[in-house]
């Protein structure tokens, strides 16, 4: 019976293998290949063995954008789960008629393109147009408007919080089905012994949402480790590389500079990176299991 | 029923079979183009118009302002277009130097379409200098300056503002804009190529001379740390210190800078002589565009006179050495190059051209002041080309100088970062490098 259910499996299996092979195996180790030489984009590759290698080793640019992906991944994290919590636990338990309007407000600036969203805020932080300092000025702290997202040190606070106001509604939901999971009566007994809206939050509600909090976690550093299209939209990358990750170093050597063989050099030593801080966390959770 | 549908059936096989051979005979010309500041109507009807001369030929123009997305693809499955101006994101070096273009010269000591020489002599020669190991393989039509100044005429001459014609005389007139609420620049802040361009390089020029750019762009060891460039520096931060620039000017991207200028919020913008084309809808009808050679700088080794051009090598027209109609696609750039369309390019867009006798066509007063001062020009130097051979080296020391100015670093840091540079590009033998002789 076995034996005849092999040609069976491998007939269902193929389509999926071939474009697995097609999409996913064939571009790697294509990356890997091309990172063994010096490639303008078209014509003939000239083969230079681990010269990008060294390379990359040496680039203080490709660090600095490496620093600078850790850094969406450390600022996005706690602020995208802090809000996203604190949505969630007040649209669950704020028991008012208006909390599906509360979710779907939240919701909404997820459902928007990013390309959109970039536009909007750029214009809103705009040095000399934008809402944001007209708004300033006009309640008199207009010594506080800046040019957001012309200097280092609040252009990649401004990416950060234009990727939160995007995506926190995706967590607020995220989380709150994970709060709806929490059994009514574990709440009730709570709420009988006398237990404010702040300790079942704190004390009965958190704990039990260890495995969507861990979760929704994850999802944000994956997203903050292949973050672009916000800093290409609205900084390119800049003010001189301040806000610029990995993604767009890369895009950069590929399509601006045409060093393609580089460009793939990166894509290597990134995703080796990424698959490191992927063993690590998976590891901190398993230890956080047992 | 049936009938009619048989009917309707044979009425179509009948039309298709006298149809076909008309169709068959039609050549289809595929022309794809930078659809940028220098516009693309004109092109087109051009097309219509060459196509009206070849009942035969179709002419189908493709512009698009991210035309190298399209065109990079094409070249590597051998399948590009007949005819590229592939604008200034698409590796043209990279595309000629790889056998991915067709050389002209053959094709240039042909007739002209205007009947009046060979298709060479409709060039100024100067100009036609898209050029790889002796052979031509591009035709520069449209002449554009490099990231010039420029300002409105009629403001200075409300506000009695001399125009400055030394280093020293900006510093005057800034006190002197600064008194109005106005700044001297608003830079195209997230776009760094273009006061790297317009302010740096201009400085070196005056201060060391075209030779001191040589040097650094043939990477000779220590040139971009040698007086001229570190000078260079300083003085663009004595110049953010005094207060030159418009507040908030890093953020800004290459409209927003242009528009502050138009709206009169600044005494000068710095851009080729796209700038008229580009900003067309924002111009006010009053404003009176002139171009600015850059002042002359007190004690500096380099001529006053000298003026900064484009290569034009992004907009130059190109025939593809896999196209499928190389000879139909240089007839065609024949045409688009004769006196007529050329002139009517210039009436269109205001923009100047490298086809000679066409000067009477132009109507841009803005354009005027640039051919005025080129005619008082001793000497030119298009820089651009450099970043067209090697654009990951220019780009580093671009992204530089914007950490200049916003203080990543000082002037001698910022030098010793673009010689590290050069030094790395000197020593990667991997890379073709190129002789620079401006």
């Amino acid at each position: 019976m076995r034996q005849k259910s092999w040609p069976l499996i491998i007939t269902f299996a193929l389509p999926g293998v071939l474009l697995y092979g097609l999409f996913v195996i064939y571009p790697v180790v294509s990356s890997l290949y091309m990172s063994l030489f010096q490639w303008r984009g078209m014509g003939a590759a000239k083969f230079i063995a681990i010269r990008n290698y060294i390379e990359l080793f040496q680039d203080p640019d490709f660090w600095n954008a490496v620093i600078n992906t850790l850094r969406f991944v450390a600022y996005q994290i706690p602020i995208m789960l802090g809000l996203a919590l604190v949505f969630s636990l007040f649209i669950s338990l704020s028991q008012s008629r208006l909390a599906a309007f509360y979710r779907s407000l939240v919701f909404l600036p997820n459902i928007l393109p990013i390309v959109a969203v970039a536009a909007l805020w750029t214009a809103m932080l705009h040095p000399l147009t934008g809402a944001v300092n007209n708004l300033l000025t006009a309640v008199g702290l207009g010594e506080f408007a800046k040019p957001w997202l012309g200097q280092p040190s609040t252009a990649i606070g401004a990416i950060v919080w234009v990727d939160v106001w995007r995506m926190v509604g995706f967590y607020t939901v995220l989380l709150l089905s994970g709060i709806l999971n929490v059994p009514s009566e574990v709440i009730e007994a709570a709420r009988v012994d006398g237990a404010t809206t702040g300790q079942i939050s704190v004390k009965v509600i958190l704990p039990l949402l260890r495995g969507p909090l861990q979760v929704a976690a994850i999802f944000i550093m994956v997203n903050a480790l292949k973050i672009f299209e916000t800093p290409q939209l609205m900084t390119g990358g800049g003010p001189n590389r301040h806000t610029q990750p990995v993604s767009l170093y890369m895009y950069e050597q590929a399509f601006q500079n045409f060093s393609f063989g580089y460009a793939a050099t990166i894509g290597v030593i990134f995703s080796i990176l990424v698959f490191c801080i992927t063993i690590v966390v998976l590891r901190l959770q398993g230890a956080d299991k047992q | 029923m049936k009938r009619v549908a048989l009917a309707i059936a044979l009425l179509i096989m009948v039309a298709g079979v006298l149809v076909s051979p008309a169709m068959a005979n039609t050549t289809e010309l595929k022309v794809m183009i930078f659809g940028g500041g220098n516009g693309s109507d004109w092109v087109k009807q051009a097309a219509e118009e060459y196509a009206a001369l070849h009942p035969n030929v179709t002419v189908n123009v493709i512009a698009n302002p991210r035309i190298e997305e399209q065109l990079r693809p094409l070249f590597i499955s051998g399948n590009p277009p007949d005819v590229v101006s592939p604008g200034p994101n698409f590796d043209i070096w990279g595309a000629i130097t790889n056998g991915e273009m067709m050389p002209l010269d053959q094709a240039l000591k042909s007739p002209s379409f205007d009947g009046t020489g060979t298709w060479r002599e409709t060039f100024n020669k100067a100009l036609l200098d898209i050029q790889y190991q002796g052979k031509t393989y591009g035709i520069p039509q449209i002449f554009s300056t490099g990231m010039v100044w420029w300002y409105n005429a009629k403001l200075f001459r409300e506000n009695g503002w001399e125009v400055p014609k030394t280093w020293d005389d900006l510093y005057k007139l800034n006190t002197q804009a600064r008194a109005t609420g106005r700044y001297l620049f608003a830079l195209q802040g997230i776009y760094p190529n273009y006061y790297f361009g317009g302010l740096y390089l201009a400085l070196v020029q005056r201060i060391g001379g075209t030779k001191a750019l040589e040097d650094a762009f043939n990477l000779v060891p220590g040139a971009w740390t040698s007086q001229p460039f570190l000078k260079a520096a300083e003085e663009t931060l004595r110049m953010k210190k005094a207060g030159f620039f418009l507040p908030g000017t890093m953020a800004l991207n290459h409209t927003d800078s242009q528009t502050q200028f138009f709206l009169g919020h600044t005494l000068f913008v710095m851009a080729g002589t796209w700038l008229e084309g580009e900003m067309k809808s924002v111009i006010p009808k009053d404003f009176e565009l002139r171009f600015l050679n850059y002042p002359a700088y007190p004690g500096g080794k380099g001529d006053p006179t000298a003026i900064q051009t484009s290569s034009g090598w992004g907009g130059g027209w190109y025939v593809p050495a896999k196209a499928k109609h190389p000879e139909l696609a240089i007839d065609f750039l024949k045409y688009l190059t004769s006196r007529k369309v050329t002139r009517n390019m210039m009436r269109q867009r205001g923009l100047l051209s490298t086809v000679k006798g066409t000067q009477d066509a132009l109507v841009s007063e803005a354009s005027k002041s640039v051919l005025e001062a080129m005619s008082q020009a001793n000497s030119t130097y298009a820089w651009t080309k450099v970043n067209d051979t090697y654009p990951k080296f220019t780009s580093s020391v671009w992204n530089a100088y914007q950490g200049l100015l916003i203080g990543d670093y000082t002037a001698e840091e910022f030098c010793k970062y673009a010689e590290s540079q050069a030094e790395k590009l000197r020593n990667d033998d991997s890379i073709v490098k190129r002789e620079f002789h401006f």
